[in-house]
């Protein structure tokens, strides 16, 4: 078949096949020090502290932060969240997109260069690896002899160094999910449970996997934001840009002196290059592997303060300014884009938090016995037997005060869980915050009184005697067949 | 460096592993949010005693195995036709 095509076609049109990879070496970016690549420090060491210290905070004599999956419950220091309130946790990722939407059409990738995990666990592999293999020279030069005693030391060392914090990051992460002193105690006594130690493990070896081994290629190849970034970016966006009309021609050495005329300010020294962590040349234009980590800008005005130029060769700016456009601060943040991605945000930022100030303090489920309809009592009435699922969500014990509606002569026997308070009321006992309550009632009716096989009532549930906020849950008693 | 060299099958591989561990996440907290591993495991046609974290792990795991095999053969036969 593939034969016949080819011969129709013009041999021009045959499709060649092209390895659309390039072969990856490995890029051993530079050192570089300024401006920015100090702010990038900041945010890498602050980021990772987050990362590594929250799980050992306490609040409440428990875990601040713990999404306590076996327990089905989310501890955000004060606040606890249900399975019930997954809402929040989905407008809270709505909100987590669209902002890194909003910082996209303002400043360009600011999130790639400073804050994505991949940058900054990155930036923690390369400074280990720096520390002990020394500059980028030496590194390369490490790399390309032949095998001995230093070379073993020194890669067994950062091997070493890489693996423990590996395994450190993905026992932190699991803190996160199972407290965190329990997983420390388990772990020098040589005793996790199987799950705990797979996902240590699993995370470790995707850290370093990421960190250690992939690095740029994440970004490059892996990364669908950087795929869909541009759809944000628009003329007026923040971008890493070289100025080619200052620049070009590039001239070097000797001819910088004897040609200095024509010559424009670009040393053709390649340092931007060497410090770029993707291995690009910003010289040829905005690419898409740019993830605006700015180390290019600082490299870059080192050299111009030393050969006596200007700073700026390389700078944050937009398309608009590069072609010669004198946009204000206040033109660049206040323009369509940016105003109606702002107002998105803001109002889901309002919803959350109104949502989350405006929640319930307690929830109830219903939950029909399950084995039978219904049965009968020794003096001849039907029964049904409910379980009401009480969730405190309040900060405080609490008892609930629950009536029923709808159903005339009912006798009310509590099972488990509270006591009855006069003919048609109950009482649960009391909740501790953050916990459930089961109260278990049956319900017993002369079977005179029903005259459907099924009749709809109600629960009222308060948390209070003066039953001030009710929620009201509907269910359903069932009797036989009239 | 050679170690440093992948294929192009290889880093397709990554690659929908990393897309599948995104969506397999995402169907796992949907899902366990709407249905307590617990009650799953008492109704289920053959019920085996597993814990929650057991749930939620094979879960998780097996969401992703079947978004990965999806997403290799689907890449396998738009390559193919």
């Amino acid at each position: 078949m593939d034969g016949e095509t080819k011969m129709t076609r013009p041999l021009d049109e045959i499709p060649v096949e092209v390895s659309l990879y390039q072969k990856s070496d490995k890029i051993y970016p530079r050192e570089v020090q300024g401006r920015f690549a100090s702010l990038r420090s900041i945010s890498v060491w602050g980021l990772l502290a987050v990362y590594y210290i929250t799980p050992w905070l306490t609040w409440n004599n428990r875990q601040a932060v713990l999404f306590d999956l076996p327990d089905r419950q989310f501890y955000v220091f004060g606040i606890t969240f249900w399975p019930q309130d997954f809402f929040f946790l989905a407008l809270m990722l709505v909100v987590a997109g669209l902002s890194l939407f909003f910082f996209t059409a303002i400043a360009g990738r600011v999130w790639c260069g400073y804050a994505c995990p991949q940058t900054v666990w990155t930036e923690a592999f390369i400074r280990m690896e720096r520390w002990v293999e020394g500059s980028r020279a030496k590194q390369i030069k490490l790399s390309k002899q032949a095998w001995n005693a230093e070379k073993l030391r020194k890669r067994f060392s950062k091997q070493f160094l890489w693996i423990s914090f590996s395994l450190f990051t993905g026992f932190t992460f699991v803190g996160y999910f199972q407290p965190i002193t329990v997983l420390a105690s388990d772990i020098a006594s040589f005793d996790v449970a199987g799950w705990p130690l797979f996902w240590t493990l699993f995370y470790a070896l995707a850290t370093y996997g990421n960190a250690g081994f992939l690095r740029e290629q994440v970004c490059k190849y892996m990364c669908p934001y950087a795929r869909f970034q541009s759809a944000m970016f628009d003329k007026d966006t923040l971008i890493v840009a070289y100025d080619s009309s200052r620049g070009e021609p590039r001239t070097r050495g000797k001819k910088r002196t004897t040609e200095l005329i024509d010559g424009g300010d670009c040393v053709d020294c390649g340092i931007c290059v060497q410090v770029c962590p993707t291995g690009i040349d910003i010289r040829e234009g905005l690419q898409y592997e740019c993830i605006a980590c700015a180390a290019c800008i600082d490299a870059c005005d080192t050299v111009m303060e030393k050969v006596g130029c200007d700073k700026g060769l390389i700078r944050y700016g937009s398309l608009a300014t590069e072609r010669g456009a004198n946009i204000s601060l206040y033109q660049t943040l206040f323009r369509p884009r940016v105003l109606i991605y702002g107002f998105i945000l803001l109002s889901l930022i309002t919803g959350l938090i109104t949502a989350l100030v405006l929640r319930p303090e307690f929830q109830t489920d219903i939950l029909r016995e399950r084995n039978s309809l219904y049965s009968f009592t020794q003096d001849g009435r039907i029964q049904n037997t409910y379980t009401l699922r009480l969730i405190n969500k309040s900060q405080r014990d609490s008892t609930y005060y629950i009536s029923i509606k709808g159903l005339t002569e009912a006798e009310i026997q509590v099972v488990k869980g509270g006591s009855a308070l006069g003919a048609k009321t109950l009482r649960s006992n009391a909740i501790a915050p953050g916990e459930i309550g089961d109260l278990v009632v049956s319900i017993n009716v002369l079977p005179s009184t029903l005259n459907k096989m099924v009749t709809p009532f109600t629960f009222e549930v308060s948390d209070s005697v003066e039953l001030t906020t009710t929620i009201v849950e509907e269910s359903k008693y069932w009797a036989p067949k009239q | 460096m050679t170690e440093q060299e992948l294929s192009k099958t290889k880093l397709n591989i990554i690659t929908a592993a990393w897309i599948g561990f995104l969506s397999a996440s995402i169907a796992t907290s949907l899902f366990f949010a709407t249905f307590d591993p617990l009650t799953l495991v008492e109704i289920a046609t053959f019920p085996v005693p597993m814990t929650r974290t057991t749930v939620y792990s094979l879960g998780f795991l097996c969401f992703w195995a079947l978004l990965l095999v999806n997403t290799i053969v689907t890449l396998w036969m738009v390559k193919r036709r």
